[in-house]
């Protein structure tokens, strides 16, 4: 099984080199190249790989004003010459960073951790699984980032123009409204419970009736969320199937 | 009544209250005239040695006026002085009673200020250590300049397969900028077209980096290039011109390298694509230390200016004396 993948670095010669060192490698399938954090957008959209190699210092946008701009990211291995420090600001999840000059043992390496995450996912029964393989998101706070897997969020609640986003014991607050979220967030995993708040339904504890024919569901964490009457059509619609 | 006998009666208060402070303003008079004169002939620069003579000699000249003028008053405020005839002896007793307070007073002077001097010179010195030193430690980090470094070994690492020949002149570009950089603290002041080839070799370098994204021109006149500069600033200057402009910009950006000489000073001017943003409205550490760097060698006499040309543009404009 080959890894889908796009480079993201605005030195020609660094693509260049990089795509010889990942033909070595055997293990990746280059489905694009770019030069800038517009041009990679576009890029994965279109072709949504796996895989990213994505440079840090890029003219404009950066790496992770790109990965902030994209709603499910990809598996990303970070290439820097020296910004390994900016790297520091990741707070739990695992993520990879090569240096340049980039040597092929630890590309490899880098590789096989990404393709054991891959296999693990594919291991799981699919009813655990949300639709798209690309089931992470990077989200930047201030000067702390993670990537998160949107299952383990728990529940997203709408701040203004911002978004607080629940999961583990963080709630880092996004720049994007709650609507944008809602329309390119899952069906299956997500729902809408009122103009406030997203949840997992997978944290779904218990649901009661409530007033004017609306719920109140318990999460798993002990919160609580109303449903609006409107929403709760909807909600026993998805409940029955 | 004894007393008042040899002072005069009707002024008792106001004669002596004036001859008090006839001699205070005497006494501030000729010291400040000293001070001056002092200060004026620069003897507060001169070791304690040098200064002793002149201190008696001005002591002389001091005590000699005061007593002129202190005899006729002393006179006049105790009318006994008058049945005195003004022998040899009574100038001296005169002369070396005034002698005691001028003397104590310039001697307390010089060695107040060769206190203050000495403890000045200290601290400057120091101050000029602390600068060096931080000039050393800035240097060695932009020798370094890590990301400048690694990003140039990667590209030609590519080079190597892709074209052997321009991978080759990298590396001898890369080493002979390394090397200059390491020799920045070995002189004060380099020739300007040594430092152009090292600019160039920097260039050459970035170019190959950031391919069509870079463009630059160089026109300096011919006879400016056996002009001293001090090493490494244009080099600094340019980088921070890529840096900070050029690899900002997703199509790239062009330099321009001016230099010429006019009014007995050698002006370079410096232009980029970009915009000229300090941050929280200070200058970088780069610019900051060619400032200084510019002010111990030449003082006032050379100066660094950096602003906007137009919305698209950064100029860097360097006067240096000739």
């Amino acid at each position: 099984m080959n890894i889908t993948a796009i480079i993201v670095d605005d030195e020609r010669l660094a693509r260049e080199g990089l795509k010889q060192l990942l033909a070595e490698t055997g293990e990746i399938e280059l489905v694009g190249e770019a030069a800038n954090a517009d041009e990679a957008i576009e890029l994965v959209e279109k072709h949504k790989p796996q895989l990213l190699f994505l440079d840090i210092e890029m003219p404009e946008k950066n790496g992770f004003d790109l990965l902030e701009e994209l709603i499910e990211t990809p598996y990303v291995i970070f290439t820097t010459a020296y910004n390994e420090f900016a790297l520091k600001a990741f707070e739990v999840n695992a993520m990879d960073y090569i240096l340049k000059p980039i040597e092929l043992p630890r590309l490899k390496e880098a590789i096989s951790r990404v393709k054991k995450q891959i296999v693990e996912i594919d291991l799981q029964p699919k009813s655990n699984r949300s639709l798209s393989e690309l089931d992470q998101v990077f989200i930047r706070d201030g000067d702390k980032c993670w990537f998160i897997k949107l299952t383990d969020i728990r529940m997203i609640e709408s701040a203004g123009n911002y978004a607080k986003i629940h999961f583990d014991k963080y709630q880092p607050l996004i720049h994007k409204t709650l609507n944008s979220l809602d329309e390119r967030l899952s069906p299956n995993l997500f729902f809408r419970a009122n103009r406030q708040q997203i949840i997992n339904l997978q944290y779904v504890d218990k649901i009661e009736p409530f007033f004017n024919a609306g719920f109140l569901i318990y999460l798993k964490d002990g919160m609580k969320v109303e449903v609006s009457r409107r929403q709760s059509v909807k909600f026993k619609e998805m409940m029955s199937l | 009544m004894e007393l008042t006998s040899y002072v005069r009666i009707d002024g008792f208060k106001s004669a002596l209250l004036v001859n008090a402070l006839v001699n205070f303003v005497l006494g501030i008079t000729v010291t400040h005239f000293y001070r001056l004169f002092a200060i004026k002939q620069g003897w507060l620069n001169y070791p304690l040695y040098k200064i002793l003579p002149r201190v008696i000699a001005s002591v002389f000249v001091m005590v000699s006026i005061l007593t002129a003028i202190n005899i006729p008053l002393d006179r006049y405020t105790y009318p006994i002085f008058q049945q005195l005839d003004i022998t040899f002896g009574f100038l001296m007793g005169y002369f070396f009673n005034l002698s005691k307070f001028v003397l104590l007073w310039t001697l307390t002077y010089h060695l107040f200020q060769y206190w203050e001097r000495s403890l000045l010179a200290e601290n400057e010195k120091y101050q000029l250590q602390a600068a060096a030193k931080e000039n050393a430690y800035i240097n060695l980090k932009n020798q370094l300049n890590p990301h400048f470094l690694f990003n140039s070994l990667n590209s030609i690492r590519t080079l190597v397969d892709a074209d052997p020949r321009l991978a080759k002149s990298a590396i001898n570009q890369l080493s002979s900028l390394l090397r200059s950089s390491l020799h920045t603290g070995k002189h004060k002041t380099i020739y300007l077209k040594d430092e152009l080839q090292t600019v160039k070799d920097y260039l050459a370098i970035e170019g190959i980096r950031f391919d069509e994204r870079l463009k630059y021109t160089f026109n300096v006149r011919e006879d400016v290039m056996d002009c001293h500069v001090p090493p490494m600033m244009l080099q600094t200057l340019i980088e921070n011109c890529v840096k900070h402009g050029i690899s900002n910009l997703k199509n790239g950006g062009e330099i321009l390298l001016e230099a010429k000489a006019e009014n007995n000073q050698l002006i370079i001017s410096i232009t980029n694509s970009g915009q000229y943003i300090p941050k929280n409205n200070q200058e970088g550490v780069g610019l900051a230390n060619t400032r200084e760097r510019l002010k111990i060698l030449y003082d006032e006499k050379a100066n660094i200016i950096i602003g906007n040309k137009d919305t698209q543009h950064v100029e860097t404009k360097i006067t240096i004396p000739l």
